[in-house]
């Protein structure tokens, strides 16, 4: 997901200062004591990156961080209030606008839930034999029944053709999030966007599906943005990671580099507070005064100033913008990349 | 004496025609000043096992059986009287969610405040206020919260308030139900952090329910690793999560993505699901999944041994090929 990535290889998906703002109508108060009528919550607010295919990009941050708005507005569940979204090239606008069949076979996306992803009423057959169907894949039903058989097996759902017959009440947390997975992997999406895929499954099955995830989309050469508070999971799977603080991005590189030489002091205070199993590995944890920020009234300047133990006066009027810290590696303060 | 002692605690849910077994046999101590985490993933039984020693089950929907002694005092015996004066004073509970547990009609010091003068019936409105707010800058409030409600509260901050609720009486034993679980992760490393810390202040005790052996590691002395209501294993978190001696325990942690290295260690999961609680295996409970399982450990269910230390393990594996 880095800046430099789209001069070496040709990017799949391009966004280029998204931003998606939503209107609360209703009273509110803001920090300074004044009364506003009507607020407005910046949930995505100037996000610019690339993503080539193939390439897995992580996204982290804490909840309120606009993670999950980014995700949807990647795979055009929502409109961007402003900036452009662009697949292969062409504005996502208009293919959303054109062929919304087409569209979609391109961009795909797996839920947090998956329990709430399916049709109760459907078998898991008819679930994915329908997808199939409206996008012309398999000449007949027994056809669509046969490679949807396979596509099971392929994803350790054994035996396969038992699954057919079941509804998803049936199957657990896992399993069903592995059928979730394999129906957007059938359209062979050129973009796949994963939000939160693990975080509601147990932590003994969370592996299979991260695997499951890593190996279609390297075998489809699918570009995939994983979502996640998790970033040892995070580390993981990606090649690349995003770390996003009031809808925007703060921190952009490689996921090594990013995770072990952490540059913007909301990634260092983030990373320093990521537990560890090993109760001999006591990491200092560093300590952030405050109250993680809601996207309504974001302050001037830098957004994580008030919180932010490397603050100066200069934070305040500046407006940051992600600046390369050498080795692919960018940060949003000017603390760190001068000016 | 331990401060809490189960003692072969089981209980089954009636649902559906059938008895599923939430709970079986868990004998467990708990020491003055000690901290617990019971581990498990969902339907290992460990918030029944809480709920049924804060006697907070669907009464006639649950058969408990066993003893839970407090202090020496078995506290599914006690009267409603007896245990609503246990309650709060002896024992408190934060749960995950500090929303629900709050009224929202109600301002933050008020609904403590009343908390507080249910028990201390003589006190004066006054002086409730004064525990209240001392409670409050205890857990890093500041006063004004006092007059606030709950939804003008951060997560982190509700989930705070119900951390002073419970230690108002300085309960001799606390008990947090993923309390922390909902908070982002630098909220929940510094409540854990404080909590830790209050506990050296007022020598309190603390079982902590979690699914996240993280939380374990960071911030309990001891662990218990539940599944499918079986007690598996259990003893020191430093000795337990670095060389765990059932095999669950050790898929568990191989299941979680490290820091250390490169953080490319593939990752295992551990196969199959939990066994249906209404129609247990006749041996071990984790047999179904376990690679290393044999004929002995599909027939005899392994008891839980004892390892030296405080370490114990139910598996017939544990200390050696010998006991198989």
């Amino acid at each position: 997901m880095s800046k430099a990535l789209s001069s070496e290889r040709v990017p799949v998906l391009r966004a280029e200062e998204v931003r998606r703002h939503y209107v609360q109508k209703k009273k509110h108060v803001r920090p300074d004591g004044t009364v506003a009528r009507r607020a407005v919550v910046k949930a995505v607010d100037g996000v610019s990156f690339a993503i080539a295919p193939g390439e897995i990009a992580g996204v982290i941050g804490e909840s309120g961080c606009g993670k999950s708005t980014l995700g949807r507005l990647l795979v055009r569940l929502e409109k961007c209030t402003a900036g452009g979204i662009y697949l292969d090239g062409t504005d996502m606008e208009a293919l959303y606008r054109g062929d919304r069949l087409a569209f979609r076979r391109q961009t795909q996306m797996v839920f947090q839930n998956p329990f709430d992803t399916f049709d109760p009423r459907h078998s898991i057959g008819k679930i994915l034999t329908d997808t199939m169907k409206l996008h012309h894949i398999g000449g007949s039903e027994a056809e669509r029944r046969e490679l949807a058989v396979q596509e099971l097996a392929s994803a350790g759902l054994l035996p396969a053709e038992s699954f057919l017959d079941r509804f998803p009440y049936e199957l657990s947390g896992g399993q069903l999030q592995r059928i979730s997975i394999l129906r957007s992997m059938l359209l062979g999406p050129k973009v796949m966007v994963a939000d939160e895929p693990v975080s509601m499954l147990d932590v003994s099955i969370r592996a299979d599906i991260i695997n499951l995830l890593y190996e279609t989309t390297r075998r489809e050469n699918t570009a995939m943005v994983f979502i996640s508070h998790d970033i040892t999971t995070t580390r993981y799977i990606s090649d690349t990671i995003a770390v996003m603080y009031l809808g925007r991005i703060v921190e952009l590189g490689q996921a090594d580099e990013v995770v072990t030489n952490p540059q913007h002091p909301y990634t260092q205070a983030l990373i320093s507070n990521c537990g560890s199993i090993d109760p001999r590995e006591k990491r200092q944890a560093i300590h952030l005064p405050g109250e993680p920020p809601t996207p309504v009234d974001i302050p001037a300047g830098c957004p994580f100033r008030p919180r932010c133990p490397r603050a100066a006066a200069a934070c305040r009027e500046r407006e940051q913008t992600l600046r390369d810290a050498g080795a692919n590696h960018f940060v949003c303060c000017s603390q760190v990349t001068g000016l | 004496m331990a401060l809490l002692s189960l003692r072969d605690v089981s209980v089954t849910y009636h649902a559906g025609g059938k008895d599923v077994h939430a709970v079986n046999h868990v004998s467990l101590e708990v020491e003055r000043g000690e901290s617990l985490g019971i581990v498990g993933e969902s339907g290992s039984g460990k918030t029944t096992l809480i709920m049924a020693v804060l006697r907070l089950l669907p009464p006639g929907r649950a058969a408990v059986t066993g003893q839970a002694l407090l202090d020496g005092r078995d506290i599914f015996q006690m009267s409603p009287q007896d245990l609503a004066a246990v309650r709060w004073e002896d024992m408190a509970v934060v749960f995950q969610k500090a929303m629900n547990a709050l009224s929202p009609v109600h301002r933050i010091g008020r609904f403590l405040s009343d908390i507080y003068l249910r028990h201390r019936p003589k006190a004066t409105r006054a002086e409730a206020k004064e525990a209240v707010i001392g409670m409050l800058e205890l857990v890093n409030l500041p006063p004004r919260v006092f007059q606030l409600y709950p939804h003008e509260l951060s997560g982190g901050m509700m989930q705070r308030v119900s951390i002073a609720m419970s230690l108002l009486f300085h309960p001799k034993l606390l008990i947090m139900d993923e309390a922390t679980t909902a908070l982002d992760v630098v909220t929940q490393n510094q409540i854990l952090e404080e909590i830790v810390q209050l506990e050296e202040k007022m020598g309190s005790t603390r079982i902590m329910i979690t699914h996240d052996i993280s939380v374990v590691a960071g911030a309990c002395k001891n662990v218990a690793v539940l599944y499918a209501g079986s007690l598996l294993e259990s003893g020191p978190a430093e000795e337990v999560l670095v060389e765990p001696l059932h095999p669950y325990t050790q898929g568990l942690v191989d299941s979680f993505p490290r820091f250390d290295g490169d953080g490319k260690k593939p990752l295992t999961s551990i196969g199959g699901s939990l066994p249906d609680l209404a129609a247990l295996p006749a041996g071990c409970v984790f047999a179904p999944r376990c690679k290393r399982a044999c004929d002995r450990c599909r027939e005899v269910r392994p008891a839980l041994r004892p390892f030296g230390g405080k370490r114990r393990a139910a598996c017939h594996f544990a200390g050696g090929e010998e006991n198989v």
